[in-house]
């Protein structure tokens, strides 16, 4: 190595040494540091007190029903909402995606709910779904409908929780799918329609396919963002009603700093990471059946 | 040349200056600092007269400033968590019974109690048992009480007016006085389902329905802490009682109907006649214009007219570095002087001294008439903490996921009552 390029190197790491240090001392430094709470008993007088092994891990799994619950609830939360946020995305761009006027002022008005801090999410529609003032309720009672109580029903809450999700992530499933679609060759379409395609057989055989590399990236993204929602469960609902709505990360931070079991909240973070690790794992195993790349 | 050496010799001045003055301020006096974290849960208000109080302190104390560090909106506790999680805390806190059971279990707090014994400032004869019993652990003290509230009845009274019924009677009323009014006052004019008044409202989080359990000679714990006592008989039937106002006798607004309009906000609109609350409510009641109300102690049961007191209060963080100031401060905040900087914010004092005076029971004119309702609460209440243990919180999200249902009039409350009781048993049994 010449004494230029290594004196180059050197400038380089100097550059990025503040991203760096600022990347391990607040990301990688809590990491290892979570993992080793989670194996000891941490308090927040003594600090670590020696180290208890796989019990946290064996308790959540074996002993806490709570466990169980937040995470059937996340389950519920993720199963309904990602596929509906995603179909509602591809609905979107396809809509938006030809010469219509005013389409870029569409495109805003859906996409502005992703840029939307979450807490004002939360406020807002729970307003929307106030049983007697709010907008929705007043709608349906117009049409002869008596609505729920939403936020406080039992069968109600989580879907709710769900449609307020479902509403905020599809904005940004539309803008990716718009990339999607503007990197489809119009080729294609002509070729398909000369053989004389039907406007479903564009979108079946033309569209969706190529489409699949888009799709793959947006359920791997949203699975991974849809366990790990808090902030509109803190906001909106709390766990209520009956614990029905509280989801993984917000039980986990209830744990953490309502209950100060921070090595027990530490195991609980663990095991969401090899969850969340595992289903990547799996749809990048099942990809290669349904994801076409082209040619 | 002469302009530059003119500037010279003036920078030179100043600086000799900045040295000089810098120089004196610290031979003049060693300025301690100390710190004092405040979550922000009481208004603005509160926070005005905090630093009121925290300025007179600093007066009486030359050579003291206290910095005052002010929760994040949202995150009261966090913080101070993360602060004595990280070695950096303040050296006092303000406190509330919300965050204590699990701060004083896990040893977070100081133990005050020798300093409290030897304080020339706090005699603990002076204040109402509960207040200063409200920060203790196993017969230790742990913090300072500084405002309470006690839970009594607020009622509305050209509600009753209008009805022609005679109002509530305090402690002479019974339970069936109360059913009996709530039910009359209870209209669904249009005949729509959901009424247009209600007699009564009621609370999902149970320090609000501990106290009726109370009140009927049950309890939540058993005196050892080791047993939930949730399906006695005694409570079984307090709670269908407190549950059957809103789901059997309809008097209190329905869950959906609570969740965002709330009781508390019907019955400042004037539209639910008698409603639970504490003292903490007085400022925003006094805002409302449109009828009279007055307060009264809740109706007797079978042990009379228990309610529900609770304490803010002052504490040290266990690894405070000026505990010694930071003992002084608090002992300042919470000794006479201090506390009757708060009372005209609508805090009632735990000093009898103080609370027994015209400083709290004269209202000029503001309501409410009877405010001497709330001291007197005072002599039988309990604070909710009366049944601590090291799981309040674990216990708490039990109670709120098991009873929510029969809250929502999906589960009988008889089974909600054996099923939290059994939840519970195992908790306190468990490690």
């Amino acid at each position: 190595m010449s004494s230029l390029v290594r004196r180059r190197n050197i400038e380089g790491l100097l550059f990025i040494t503040p991203s760096m240090i600022g990347l391990l001392t607040f990301i990688v430094g809590p990491i290892i540091f979570s993992l080793i709470m989670s194996f000891s008993d941490w308090k927040f007088t003594t600090g670590f007190s020696g180290f208890v092994g796989v019990e946290h891990y064996k308790n959540l799994l074996f002993e806490d029903e709570y466990f169980w619950l937040v995470l059937k609830n996340t389950i519920y939360y993720t199963g309904v909402g990602v596929p509906i946020s995603i179909a509602m995305g591809l609905l979107l761009a396809i809509l938006l995606n030809r010469k219509i006027p005013g389409e870029t002022v569409f495109r805003v008005i859906y996409y502005i709910p992703t840029v939307t801090s979450a807490v004002a999410i939360g406020l807002i529609w729970r307003w929307l779904y106030n049983p007697e003032f709010g907008l929705i309720n007043s709608i349906l009672r117009m049409m002869g409908i008596k609505g729920p109580g939403w936020l406080s029903d039992l069968k109600w809450a989580m879907p709710s929780l769900i449609i307020v999700h479902i509403w905020q992530a599809m904005g940004y499933n539309m803008i990716i799918y718009l990339a999607g679609l503007q990197n489809i060759s119009s080729e294609l379409y002509e070729a398909a329609e000369i053989d004389g395609a039907t406007k479903f057989q564009l979108f079946r055989y033309v569209t969706f396919p190529l489409l699949t590399p888009t799709t793959f990236f947006l359920l791997v993204t949203s699975i991974i963002g849809s366990f790990q929602v808090y902030t509109l469960i803190a906001v909106m609902t709390g766990g209520a009603p009956a614990y029905r709505t509280a989801v993984y990360v917000y039980h986990l931070w209830s744990v953490a700093f309502q209950q100060l079991k921070m090595s027990y909240a530490s195991a609980m973070a663990w095991i969401l990471f090899i969850i969340i690790f595992l289903l990547t794992l799996l749809q990048l195993k099942l990809s290669s059946r349904w994801v076409f790349y082209g040619e | 040349m002469r302009e530059y050496l003119s500037k010279l010799v003036l920078l030179g001045l100043v600086g000799i200056l900045m040295w000089a003055s810098f120089s004196v301020t610290l031979l003049a006096q060693e300025v301690k600092k100390i710190t004092f974290y405040y979550d922000y849960g009481g208004g603005i208000g509160e926070l005005e007269a905090l630093k009121r109080c925290i300025a007179l302190f600093e007066e009486k104390n030359p050579g003291v400033k206290v910095e005052l560090i002010l929760a994040p909106a949202g995150q009261a506790w966090t913080k101070l968590l993360t602060m004595i999680a990280s070695g950096d805390p303040p050296d006092a806190t303000w406190f509330d019974d919300e965050p204590f059971p699990r701060f004083v279990s896990e040893g977070l707090l100081m133990d005050i109690t020798d300093r409290l014994k030897k304080s020339k400032v706090i005699k603990t004869t002076d204040y109402y048992p509960t207040a200063i019993k409200a920060y203790t652990w196993n017969g230790r003290w742990y913090g300072l009480p500084n405002l309470g509230g006690s839970v009594v009845m607020f009622y509305n009274k050209t509600m009753f007016d209008k009805a022609g019924l005679k109002p509530p009677q305090g402690d002479k009323w019974t339970m069936d006085d109360f059913l009996k009014a709530a039910i009359k006052l209870t209209k669904d004019e249009n005949g729509d389902g959901i009424p247009e008044t209600y007699g009564t409202g009621i609370r999902t989080w149970w320090p609000y329905w501990q106290s009726w359990i109370w009140r009927n000679k049950g309890s939540v714990l058993s005196p050892d802490r080791k047993k939930c006592t949730l399906d006695s008989p005694e409570a079984i039937e307090a709670m269908e009682l407190y549950i059957g106002l809103r789901t059997k006798y309809k008097v209190a607004p329905s869950a959906s109907v609570e969740k965002e309009q709330g009781s508390d906000m019907l019955f400042m609109s004037g539209k639910l006649a008698m409603w639970h609350n504490g003292s903490w409510a007085l400022p925003n009641y006094r805002t409302i214009k449109d009828f009279e109300w007055d307060v009264c102690l809740v109706p007797r049961w079978k042990t009379g007219s228990i309610e529900r007191v609770s304490w803010d209060g002052y504490a040290i963080p266990f690894n405070s570095k000026n505990p010694d100031l930071g003992w002084k401060l608090i002992e300042f905040l919470g000794g006479g002087e201090g506390l009757k900087m708060f009372v005209e914010i609508g805090g009632l004092p735990p000093l009898k001294s103080v609370a027994e005076s015209p400083v709290f029971l004269d209202t000029k004119g503001k309501p409410p008439k009877n405010i001497k309702a709330f001291v007197d609460a005072l002599y039988g209440g309990r604070t909710r903490l009366t049944e601590l243990t090291p799981k309040y919180d674990e216990m708490t999200t039990i109670l709120s996921q098991v009873f929510d249902e029969a809250f929502l009039g999906t589960k009988p409350v008889v089974q909600a009552c054996k099923e939290a009781a059994e939840k519970v048993t195992k908790l306190l049994a468990g490690k």
